[in-house]
């Protein structure tokens, strides 16, 4: 085959790789619009590349055609109106490129993925694209090192996985992976055509396609079982499973894990239950009329359980006094704040959330905390060794009237409103007859949470136990109505998701119990978990769907705007309930608007495996991650620029090394050797090859064959091969004036290079084979020689 | 036969003065050459064979030049030439002389047969039965002659030069291995070039051409030239080169019999004078391979599949030359 269409495949090869890794960023987009201009771009870069390639007079101009036109094609998709031709960019069509730039940033910033696939966001892919399809060309193409192409593709694949928990598709994964391995396959098998480089025995037409099918086999097979290797082996060594090997790697999610390590659940049921008095915290507040104290939330529902998705402790989330923003709190929020200092009772090695009103603004606490941006919540990865006292500014309940006039706010994050498949469908049916259509999210809100209220639920901290198999929801909701907050708040939190208000379940305590002046105190039994919804203009308001007093959590209050009647004149809440214990006097009361004797529901188990592919990343740390991302990729960028010419500069400072030892005063035979050794490194690294079993004369009459030097050229070459010979065979080998190499070594370095093509040339400088094909320097000459050769020869012949 | 020494009347200088080798030497094969017309290379491993103390074997088709170039090699250095031609009736004694009773002294004296000579043309010598081949091998190998009991030396510089057919011809002996062991090299002469069998009809035409070769050397001058060749240093690196050399041709599969020691001793000897026509007084690892396949090949066995393959011994030793690493300083 021809070196044209060699190169010419190899472009194409390259193109076909980057093509198979552009789905890796589906999961960011809805639609395919997104990747329309990428492909494009990308196969015409590919064609003209290759079609440049295969006239080899050609082949110069491929790469700065391809860039031509892969900003033609961009051009053309993205701005024809600004174009000369609707291709040739003008200023304009910059600027307005610019702008769309500036417009997908903003879009980036606005929302979490997946987003839609907008123009100004498929000219950032489409321009990305063809940044990675030109890299990935030089690598295959120009310096024949295909397997850096996995580098730009892996950025593509970076991208989602540092936006996105759920990581990549299979599908697009083996897509990326197989375009990889069968760009590998190809430079394998041209390889193979080629002839094995430097081997002198010639080889027959059959060996030499053998040759190619095993370069071939073996160029993909490598790369594909390093592949599954990559995927089998972290899930088959037991401490790497569960994902440890990525962890490592991803600094940003580190500490997730020990937030997480006692299920929240589990904790929350043993707290929640308990009846215990033991003083848990105790406080003082500027304000008559403390909120709840709220621990952590749980925002992700399964079918059967609450739980909370991962937080992240990262730099920029650490807790320095003031706190990120509340999420969808309009410019009409109250900006009355209150004072609260706070003292836990409790070992700080035990406290991993940290009990604060919400929305809290501002926290000081000694130690290292972290801030969820979305929830708010505080919490620390490591145990605390610190006084449990600090001190949080928290802004008060909103009034009635400030809600009734409140302004719209960017929606939250879709996984608010997220439930599983194979819900009861009653749930959804009731929650609307009971919140009514026509009411904006706060009407519906507190219309659930009077519904719940009223007297068909009975507050009991042993409910009775739900038989196997049983959606508990259901058996809640519409049979054993009785339950304590737990199943309230989760109950009430799926009605409103049901409804498309977005909710979550808060745990915490309740205020507590007045202690005199403006100190409360909170016990165990005040442990209590609400819903907390979302409005948009006001932010996450807690509700109460838990009977109050003393039918039910004693020291449970219901906020001023959800009270009955708030909404229409700003009454004054209810009065604060006793503090005294409820009395659990619990009746089996019959709901009376559902009669039908409810199914099992036995699509609840896969009611989780159902749950849509959504994503699943807080809508709030999407501008912190995508920070983060940009600034680890930029960090990336510069890593591998380093590594890039870490072998250059390792070449630079053998070559140094030789010359020193070229030019010093050293013993002849040393300095020949040296110099000798660059020009077989320089010979290497251009492609030339080198045999073991080529002498020193042998080499240089096929250099000066092979590259067609010049006389000076060839002269040096030849007076450097015959030094190195005279160095390595004669008895004593003549001195020569170090200079003189030294000139040598330089006039050969430029008679090479000049020989050698720009592609072979730039290989050379960035990835110079001699580092790997060549060992340190020589040992002392001929050690092993000397043990057997002379006595058999030496006898007869002289 | 005339074994004195000659002086060609250039004046050159006899063998006390240390005349330059390749300068004596490069006389030589503008001589021979003025005979063999396009082969230099051949000239060039008759001469080294001839510095190096060994014995040539030609072996190609009839009427290549073979004897001519043992002819004038002889004429060249002004030495003795004998010419045998073998056939299959002659007797071990038409070689190595008979002793013959001597009616007028009673004593028997030994009549030498043509071995005595410098240059010693054995042509064809695989149509002679083996017993007389042997004959000529065990002089070649001896430097000296028995008859009747009694050792007769032969003078140096000796060098027997056989021509043989190729063994696919019919009619012949085809010389056993260990008999083409005592062979230092065999080389092919080849059919001419166009333009050089042009040039020899013209030169045929007026003259015999031999007539017109003039002693470039005398016999002091050779045995002054083998002795500078024993001078020529061989590195302990090319050494361990040799020897691994011929130890690859004992392990290829593609050989049933490798070179012998005996291949190991040659191929140095004949390397050093190389080494030496080329003016070097060191031999360096292109040499021995130049000289791998004139020096090894014909001592070798091709194994059944290599000969079921159509490959040769010669491709064999080639290839052991272009696989086995040269000795580096590394």
């Amino acid at each position: 085959m021809r070196a044209g269409m060699r190169s010419a495949a190899l472009t194409l090869a390259a193109g076909g790789a980057v093509l198979c890794s552009l789905p890796l960023l589906a999961p960011l987009f809805t639609g395919p619009e997104w990747a329309h201009p990428a492909v494009a771009a990308v196969i015409a870069m590919a064609l003209s590349g290759a079609a440049l390639r295969a006239v080899p007079r050609a082949a110069p101009a491929a790469t700065p055609v391809q860039v031509l036109v892969g900003v033609a094609v961009v051009t053309a998709l993205a701005a024809p109106g600004q174009a000369v031709l609707g291709v040739v960019p003008t200023g304009a069509s910059f600027e307005h490129a610019a702008e769309l730039f500036a417009q997908g940033r903003a879009e980036i910033d606005a929302s979490p993925p997946p987003i839609d696939g907008t123009p100004a966001l498929s000219l950032i892919v489409a321009a990305a694209a063809v940044l990675v399809a030109l890299v990935a060309d030089l690598f295959t193409a120009v310096a024949r090192t295909p397997a850096l192409v996995g580098l730009p593709v892996a950025a593509f694949a970076a991208v989602p996985l540092a936006v996105d928990d759920a990581g990549l598709g299979p599908g697009s994964f083996a897509m990326a992976a197989g375009g990889f391995v069968a760009l590998l396959a190809v430079d394998g098998l041209l390889r193979g055509t080629e002839g094995a480089a430097g081997s002198p025995v010639a080889s027959s037409g059959q060996a030499r396609a053998l040759g190619a099918l095993w370069h071939g086999t073996a160029g993909a097979g490598a790369a594909a079982g390093a592949l599954v290797l990559a995927l089998v082996v972290p899930s088959a060594v037991p401490g790497l499973s569960d994902g440890q090997v990525h962890r490592i790697a991803d600094p940003t999610r580190f500490g997730e894990e020990t937030v997480t390590t006692q299920h929240p659940l589990v904790s929350l049921r043993r707290d929640l239950g308990s009846r215990s008095d033991t003083v848990v915290l105790d406080y003082t507040t500027d304000t008559d009329a403390p909120g709840y104290l709220r621990t952590f939330t749980l925002d992700s529902f399964d079918g059967t359980d609450w739980t909370m998705s991962s937080v992240r402790a990262e730099d920029g989330t650490r807790v320095g006094g003031e706190l990120p923003p509340p999420p969808g709190l309009g410019p009409a929020a109250p900006a009355r704040e209150v004072t609260t200092q706070v003292r836990l009772r409790r070992d700080p090695g035990e406290v991993d959330f940290l009990p604060l009103p919400y929305p809290a603004r501002r926290v000081d606490v000694d130690g290292s905390w972290y801030a969820d941006p979305d929830s708010l919540m505080v919490f620390s990865v490591e145990d605390q060794d610190v006084e449990p006292r600090y001190t949080v500014t928290s802004l008060a309940a909103p009034d009635p009237a400030d809600l009734a006039d409140r302004s719209s706010s960017p929606r939250v994050s879709g996984r608010y409103t997220d439930l599983p498949g194979g819900m009861d469908p009653r749930v959804g049916e009731v929650a609307r007859s009971v919140a009514g259509e026509e009411g904006g999210p706060l009407e519906q809100a507190v219309a659930l949470q009077e519904w719940f209220t009223a007297g068909a639920f009975t507050y009991d901290l042993d409910p009775p136990a739900v038989p196997e198999g049983e959606d508990p929801l259901a058996r809640f909701l519409f049979e054993d109505r009785v339950g304590y907050c737990e199943q309230f708040a989760a109950a009430m939190a799926v009605m409103a998701r049901s409804l498309d208000i977005p909710a979550r379940v808060a745990v915490g305590y309740t205020s507590g119990s007045p202690a005199g002046g403006d100190a409360w105190q909170v016990r165990e039994s005040d442990a209590h978990a609400w819903p907390e919804l979302y409005v948009e203009g006001a932010g996450w308001l807690r509700f109460e769907p838990t009977p109050s007093s003393s039918d039910g959590q004693g020291s449970a209050t219901v906020p001023e705007y959800a009270a009955p009647g708030a909404l229409e004149e700003a009454e004054e809440p209810e009065a604060t309930a006793s503090p005294e214990r409820p009395e659990e006097t619990s009746g089996p009361d019959r709901p009376q608007e559902d009669e039908e004797e409810p199914e099992p529901e036995e699509e609840q188990a896969a009611g989780g495996a159902d749950a849509p592919d959504g994503p699943r990343s807080d809508g709030g740390l999407a501008w912190p991650e995508w920070a983060g991302s940009a600034a680890s990729a930029a960090a990336a960028a510069v890593g591998l620029l380093v590594l890039l010419l870490l072998p250059a500069a390792a070449r630079t400072v053998a070559r140094r090394s030789r010359v020193a030892r070229a030019g010093g005063g050293g013993a002849p035979a040393q300095a020949a050797s040296a110099a000798w050794r660059e020009v077989r490194a320089q010979a290497e690294d251009l492609g030339l090859g080198w045999t073991p079993a080529e002498s020193p004369r042998a080499a240089a009459r096929r250099l000066t064959g092979a590259c067609g030097l010049e006389r000076e050229g060839t002269e040096a070459l030849w007076r450097l091969a015959l030094a190195e010979e005279a160095a390595r065979y004669a008895p004593e080998p003549a001195a020569t004036t170090p200079g003189a190499l030294v000139a040598d070594m330089r006039r050969t370095r430029t008679a090479l290079r000049a020989s050698a093509s720009r592609g072979a040339r730039v290989r050379a400088a960035l990835l110079p084979r001699s580092l790997v094909t060549m060992g340190p320097r020589p040992r002392r000459r001929q050690e092993a020689a000397h043990r057997a050769g002379p006595a058999m020869i030496s006898g007869r012949s002289t | 036969m005339s074994l004195g020494t000659h002086h060609n009347g250039q004046g050159h200088p006899g063998p006390g003065a240390a005349e330059p080798l390749p300068a004596a030497a490069a006389r030589i094969r503008q001589a021979v050459e003025s005979v063999i017309e396009g082969k230099p290379e051949v000239v060039r491993m008759a001469l080294t064979v001839l510095l190096a103390e060994g014995h040539l074997l030609i072996e190609d088709v009839p009427g290549v030049g073979k004897t001519m170039l043992a002819k004038a090699l002889g004429k060249a250095v002004d030495c003795s030439v004998q010419r045998v031609q073998f056939t299959p009736d002659l007797l071990p004694g038409d070689i190595t002389g008979v002793s013959v009773y001597h009616q007028e002294t009673g004593e028997f004296e030994f009549n030498p047969g043509p071995v005595f000579a410098n240059i010693v043309l054995g042509d064809e010598i695989n149509r002679a039965s083996p017993k007389t081949q042997s004959a000529l091998l065990e002089c070649m190998e001896e430097m000296q002659v028995s008859v009747d009991g009694t050792p007769r030396p032969l003078e140096r510089p000796f060098m027997v030069v056989a021509t043989q057919n190729p063994g696919d011809m019919e009619g012949t002996y085809p010389l056993p291995e260990a008999q083409r062991d005592r062979f230092m090299a065999r080389i092919a002469v080849g059919y001419p070039t166009p333009q050089a069998e042009l040039d020899m009809i013209d030169m045929h035409g007026a003259d015999t051409p031999l007539d017109r070769v003039a002693p470039a050397a005398s016999v002091a001058d050779v045995r002054s030239m083998v002795q500078q060749v024993h001078t020529v240093h061989v590195a302990p690196g090319v050494r361990r080169y040799v020897v691994d050399l011929v130890a690859a041709t004992r392990t290829s599969p593609a050989l049933r019999l490798g070179a012998s020691p005996r291949a190991t001793l040659h191929l140095v000897r004949a390397a050093r004078a190389y080494a030496a026509l080329e003016g070097r007084g060191y031999v360096v690892p292109d040499d021995v391979q130049a000289l791998a396949v004139p020096v090894l090949a014909h001592r070798l066995l091709l194994a059944p599949e290599a000969r079921v393959e159509r490959r040769t011994s010669e491709q064999v030793v080639a290839e052991l030359v272009a696989r086995l690493p040269i000795p580096s300083p590394r």
